[in-house]
């Protein structure tokens, strides 16, 4: 099979993952951008984000969503819409017969989850969250581990950390108060970072492992930024959790500035096995590279995005990359998995059956945070 | 083989760099522990790092979790110190994995690191001394399955 034979429908668009999503399809032979489309009544910057993105890609801006779904040269919908609006819009796109690419985590809400992976299954479209599974260093672990290279898993401990954002202006030496049911996730100078981060070693350790989340125990913080803080939304989280059979995690997520780190941040998790110990480590294998170029220094505060969220705010900030770790292996396009799927008619590993578990990992997480008890899954539904 | 160190060595030049200042405000550490040591010895070792990670954060613990058995191997602490720091405290006791020290400390102005395959670690069992207090939370945190509160004498 060859050609180009997937229209891509982007839903949100610039200062969104939208921006790197819309590039990997780009880059795929098999698709064609039609239209960035969002819903009517977005705000006015939102509005003239997406349309800045249209005109950079060069495709039409639809301003109705319902008028781009109508559009019969579109199979694929990218959805980047914030948290709060993701759910409705997938909802929709499903109910129009359009395969799903979603941003991650998938949704802020239970009823919400369970109501996506109903639509999906209702009106049988492939459905995919961006996450880490679809790296090499993911794929060969997982390998490892059907392989019996470690024995029977006994614990995993696992790290993800953003070094980004100028840290040391929150005020420290007072625990967080968290909140059972997060009412916001993302804003313009911060994100819920237990959500954020978080999906990537919750849905990494539930496919390595072929196994669900039973219990949380989850503490959230405001350790870095004093943006998180005003916005009463946690740049730190940590959860500790067994998973089914009684295996033990432990996860620690966030975002801890952008000097803590060589490279775009710690991500590792250790899986101990009864016959050895099998690292997964997302900066590895590496080149350590170290120059007379002048070093490299974080980039000026971006009035739009001062976490440096996006990568059109990063360019217009002038974030120079960090370069002192190379990767020696080449980052897989998570767009590209998604697209082999459809060729082939098979679901992906990461659909929203699969986000949708992380999903109500983490708002049990945020319930034992506010709580702080452990919390047992599956979650109760009315 | 790679080369090897003693645990002492690895916190002397922690304590180092804490000292130093460069980090900023200790906030958070992950402590993972990979050695050999027999079922009833996991507490006490675990105590003992406990009791290192807390002088490190200079904050007392203020609620503990424990997960896992000491029997397996496997116990890994949640601890929630008094100021809002926290820590990731856990132990592996496996034969046949390498022995090391998994090392993520956090401050508000910088991170240190120390990643398990890049040495190994000698036993020096004189590493850590253990308090007499954390033993007990830890005991009693691992039969009630529940993040346990420090009461005001472990505290003081």
């Amino acid at each position: 099979m060859s050609g180009t034979r997937y229209g891509v429908l982007l839903v949100t668009g610039g200062r969104t993952h939208q921006e790197d999503y819309a590039a990997a399809f780009v880059a795929d032979a098999r698709c064609r951008l039609v239209a960035v489309t969002d819903e009517p009544d977005v705000a006015a910057d939102r509005l003239q984000a997406n349309e800045e993105l249209a005109v950079r890609l060069g495709v039409p801006h639809v301003a109705d969503i319902a008028d781009a779904l109508r559009l019969p040269e579109v199979q694929v919908v990218s959805i980047c819409a914030p948290p709060e609006r993701r759910g409705r819009i997938a909802i929709r796109c499903a109910e129009a017969g359009k395969h799903l690419y979603l941003d991650k985590s998938l949704v802020p809400r239970l009823d919400e989850a369970d109501a996506l992976v109903a639509a999906v299954r209702r009106f049988a479209v492939r459905s995919h969250m961006f996450s880490f599974i679809t790296q090499p260093w993911a794929r060969q672990a997982r390998q490892s581990l059907t392989d019996g290279q470690i024995g029977k898993v006994l614990s995993i401990h696992a790290d993800v950390f953003f070094a980004k954002g100028h840290s040391g202006t929150a005020q420290l030496g007072a625990r967080r108060i968290e909140q059972a049911a997060p009412e916001r996730q993302q804003l313009m100078e911060a994100k819920r970072e237990l959500d954020n981060v978080g999906v990537y070693p919750i849905t990494l350790a539930s496919w390595l492992t072929g196994r669900k989340f039973r219990s949380v125990y989850a503490v959230t913080a405001n350790y870095f930024f004093e943006e998180h803080q005003r916005n009463d939304v946690e740049d730190f989280g940590l959860i500790s959790g067994l998973l089914e059979g009684d295996l033990p995690i432990t996860i620690a997520v966030g975002r801890c500035g952008w000097c803590a780190h060589p490279t775009a941040g710690r991500n590792r998790m250790q899986l101990v096995g009864n016959s050895g110990t099998l690292v997964v480590d997302a900066n590895r294998p590496r080149l350590e590279v170290f120059t007379d170029q002048p070093a490299w220094s974080p980039p000026a505060i971006h009035p739009a995005d001062p976490m440096a969220f996006w990568t059109s705010t990063q360019k217009e900030s002038g974030l120079r990359p960090k370069e002192s770790w190379v990767p020696i292996r080449r980052p897989a396009s998570d767009a590209a998995y998604f697209l082999d799927c459809l060729d082939q008619d098979r679901a992906s590993e990461m659909s929203v059956v699969e986000a949708a578990h992380a999903t109500e990992v983490l708002l049990a997480a945020y319930r034992s945070a506010a709580n702080r008890r452990v919390v047992f899954l599956p979650l109760s539904r009315p | 083989m790679v080369q090897s160190f003693r645990i002492a060595e690895l916190h002397r030049a922690v304590q180092g760099v804490l000292t130093s200042g460069r980090l900023g405000q200790p906030v958070f550490v992950r402590y993972h522990l990979a050695c050999v040591v027999q079922p009833g010895n996991v507490v006490p070792k675990l105590a003992g790092v406990a009791t290192m990670v807390s002088g490190w954060l200079d904050q007392v613990p203020e609620r503990v979790l424990a997960r896992g058995d000491p029997n397996s191997g496997q116990v890994a602490l949640t601890v929630e110190f008094h100021e809002g720091a926290t820590a990731l405290v856990s132990i592996s006791c496996v034969p046949s994995s390498p022995k090391g020290v998994e090392l993520a400390l956090l401050g508000n102005h910088g991170a240190l690191y120390q990643e398990t395959g890049d040495c190994s670690l000698e036993e020096d069992t004189q590493a850590y001394e253990a308090d007499q207090g954390w033993r007990a939370l830890i005991a009693k945190a691992l039969r009630s399955g529940e993040p346990e509160a420090v009461d005001q004498e472990f505290r003081s």
